[in-house]
């Protein structure tokens, strides 16, 4: 791969990757650096990167590894932080019922909510994300059961 | 066969469903029910992934493209063991030119004039005699899944030369003796042509200079440096930047070489220089001179070549080998090394004010206040704080202000004239922090009968730590638009702790501003 076609790939990829780290990162300075620092390690060991996979769900792994030893590094707990990016500028408000959810999903454990951005705010398979976090698909299709029943559960009163 | 209601998870009712499962939902209304629900439910996550914020960052993709190393990726993963093996050999041949005793190349002539910059005193005589405890370690971040960087290559056994005694650093001796050849990658093989290893210098500034065909040509912005040339500083301080990042200050009449563009390896061989390297565990900065190889991966140091090899550590940690054995070196520590004689043990040092030399080549400033709370009297304008003797070690310095939860400057009992705010002003501080996670900046505006603020992030947590933050930087918080203007006139600076506290010293605390 040339260096033009991996720069597409940068700004193609950059911001779903910002987003995923934003996940991990409270702080915005530090979350761009690990973005950075993913490509860059991206692009020095691009020479194993298959081209017929999924090259977003190569780069969230490099990522996510990242962002864990980032947290380990400032001896934060390794956990998830909100699923919505808190280093942002104030976000436009949501309607109710979502804002209700991304509460509910805020409240979930670290692995449930790591799980539920995975598969539905990244729109990733149960392969990529076995891929990306080192869990088993059986594993995750199990977490990821667990954390939709709690999010009926407490969605289920004002419905 | 038929499907019981247990039967059909999430998956099941989300996916598409099997003949027998689409039967069992015609003949359910509660599993239908449950799917009609389970839909929703995933529609809802949907959207709401769609509805947080996602923005792309064109400074920050154009940053990325700044620092991807020119020409070719890293090889793919069949070659890495070829490249291990090139990079050992290269080490070994860089360890056995280092080990002759004389040079065939004699020393550049020195500049006539030269301009004086103060040289830190040698280790062993300002060392404080009884260091203070070592400061924790922050954890280490396990190793990247991606691709095991391979380890750097243990220096290879040096031919068995007679080990000479260690010699004393000792001020007011006679000048160097003339340097020892430099490790040089191996002279082509007839028949092969291989690659020309050039590295770009970008961002220079001061007089560098590149030797070709025999003389010195000065560097203008920027070039790119072969590994067949030296570079030098001539006779005032140098800097420039590296492709990967790595920024080298040299000071009058230091000599560098390249002993490998990958990872970067450079030869010291005279003079002394300041290297800030950007951390990325994939990489080993390393600097080699006759008495001992610095590895590194990400921190802020100065190597100095003289009749031994000094080295001081500002940020980070450096390892600092030769054939004798290996130290480590973390942040505010120095150690010195000699051919032939172990490294020696790190001792806390004041390194702060030794690689000080390097900040001459930044914009000169007037310092409108600092306090070092050396004289140990907590002065009159903080009206809180304690004075703490000897608080984290820190080198030379004795006493430090300790900062949680808050400390407060009353700029009306000082000088009018430090109150008042002018372009370019500039808050500087150390600090050693365990366990806070953002410190706030805050100044009393009389225009705004408002606080402007900052808030430090990316808290380094156990060792001291310099910042730098312009007041133009400062904001308001209900309207972030509005900064600090000519004239401003400031009653209170007060540092604050964001979050739950910990531990805090504040030490060397100034503001300063450009000189006109």
């Amino acid at each position: 791969m040339d260096r033009d076609a991996f720069a597409e790939l940068v700004r193609l990829h950059q911001p779903g990757v910002s987003r995923f780290v934003a996940r991990y990162l409270r702080s915005r300075d530090d979350g761009d650096e690990v973005v950075q620092e993913t490509f860059l390690r991206a692009w020095q060991q691009i020479g194993r990167f298959q081209p017929d996979t999924n090259f977003g769900a190569w780069v969230m792994t490099i990522a996510r590894f990242l962002c864990m030893a980032r947290i380990k590094d400032v001896q934060r707990h390794p956990t998830p932080a909100s699923l919505g990016p808190q280093h942002e500028p104030p976000a436009p408000p949501l309607p109710d019922n979502l804002e209700r959810l991304r509460r509910a999903c805020d409240k979930l454990p670290p692995a449930q909510r790591e799980v539920i951005a995975l598969r539905f705010f990244d729109d990733l398979d149960y392969r990529t994300i076995a891929q990306i976090t080192g869990d088993t698909e059986v594993a995750l299709r199990s977490r990821l059961h667990d954390a939709i029943e709690k999010l009926k559960t407490v969605m289920k009163p004002e419905k | 066969m038929m499907m019981e209601c247990r039967d059909l998870t999430n998956d099941v009712l989300t996916g598409t469903p099997s003949t027998a499962a689409r039967d069992h939902l015609a003949r359910c209304a509660d599993c239908r029910a449950r799917r009609s629900e389970l839909r929703a439910l995933e529609n809802d996550l949907v959207a709401l992934g769609r509805a947080l914020p996602s923005r792309s960052n064109p400074a920050l993709v154009r940053r990325i493209l700044t620092r991807l190393p020119k020409g070719g990726a890293a090889p793919a993963s069949g070659w890495r063991w070829a490249a291990g093996f090139a990079a050992a050999a290269a080490v070994l041949l860089a360890v056995l030119y280092a080990t002759r005793e004389t040079s065939p190349i004699a020393p550049p002539p020195a500049p006539r004039e030269m301009v004086a910059v103060p040289a830190p005193p040698p280790i062993e005589n300002v060392l404080d005699p009884v260091p203070p405890p070592p400061a924790p370690k922050p954890p280490v971040p396990a190793p990247a899944p991606v691709e095991p960087t391979p380890a750097p290559a243990p220096p290879p056994p040096a031919p068995p030369l007679p080990a000479p005694a260690p010699v004393p650093v000792e001020p007011g001796k006679p000048p160097p003796a003339p340097p020892v050849e430099p490790p040089r990658p191996a002279p082509p093989t007839p028949g092969t042509k291989p690659a020309r290893v050039v590295l770009t210098l970008a961002n220079v500034e001061g007089p560098l200079e590149l030797q070709q065909d025999g003389a010195w040509k000065k560097v203008v912005k920027a070039a790119e440096w072969d590994e067949a040339v030296a570079l030098r500083s001539s006779d005032r301080l140098a800097r420039f930047t590296l492709p990967d990042g790595t920024r080298a200050t040299l000071r009058p009449r230091t000599e560098l070489r390249i002993l490998s563009a990958q990872p970067p390896s450079l030869s010291l061989e005279r003079g002394e220089a300041f290297f800030e390297v950007i951390p990325g565990a994939n990489k080993a900065f390393a600097v080699v001179t006759p008495d001992a190889r610095v590895q590194v991966t990400g921190t802020q140091f100065s190597v100095k070549r003289d009749r031994h090899t000094e080295i001081y550590v500002s940020s980070g940690e450096v390892r600092v080998s030769n054939d004798k054995g290996e130290v480590a070196v973390p942040a505010g520590n120095a150690t010195s090394a000699k051919k032939g004689v172990v490294p020696a043990k790190p001792r806390a040092f004041d390194t702060d004010r030794a690689n000080a030399w390097r900040r001459e080549l930044d914009a000169p400033e007037t310092i409108v206040y600092r306090y070092d709370f050396e004289d140990g009297r907590l002065p009159l304008p903080w009206s809180t704080g304690r004075l703490v003797n000897y608080g984290p070690p820190r080198g030379l310095n004795k006493f430090c202000l300790q900062g949680a939860p808050g400390l407060d400057l009353d700029y009306l009992r000082m000088d009018k004239r430090a109150t008042t705010y002018r372009a370019g002003m500039k808050v500087r501080f150390r600090y050693w922090a365990r366990g806070i996670e953002a410190i706030w900046l805050q100044f009393s505006c009389q225009r705004t009968q408002d606080n402007f603020r900052l808030e430090v992030k990316n808290i380094v947590q156990g060792k001291w730590e310099t910042v730098e933050m312009p007041l133009a930087d400062f904001y308001r918080l209900v309207t972030p638009n509005d900064r600090p203007v000519e004239g401003d006139r400031f009653t209170w600076f007060n540092f604050a702790v964001a979050g739950p506290g910990g531990d805090l010293y504040f030490d060397d605390i100034e503001l300063v501003e450009p000189q006109k």
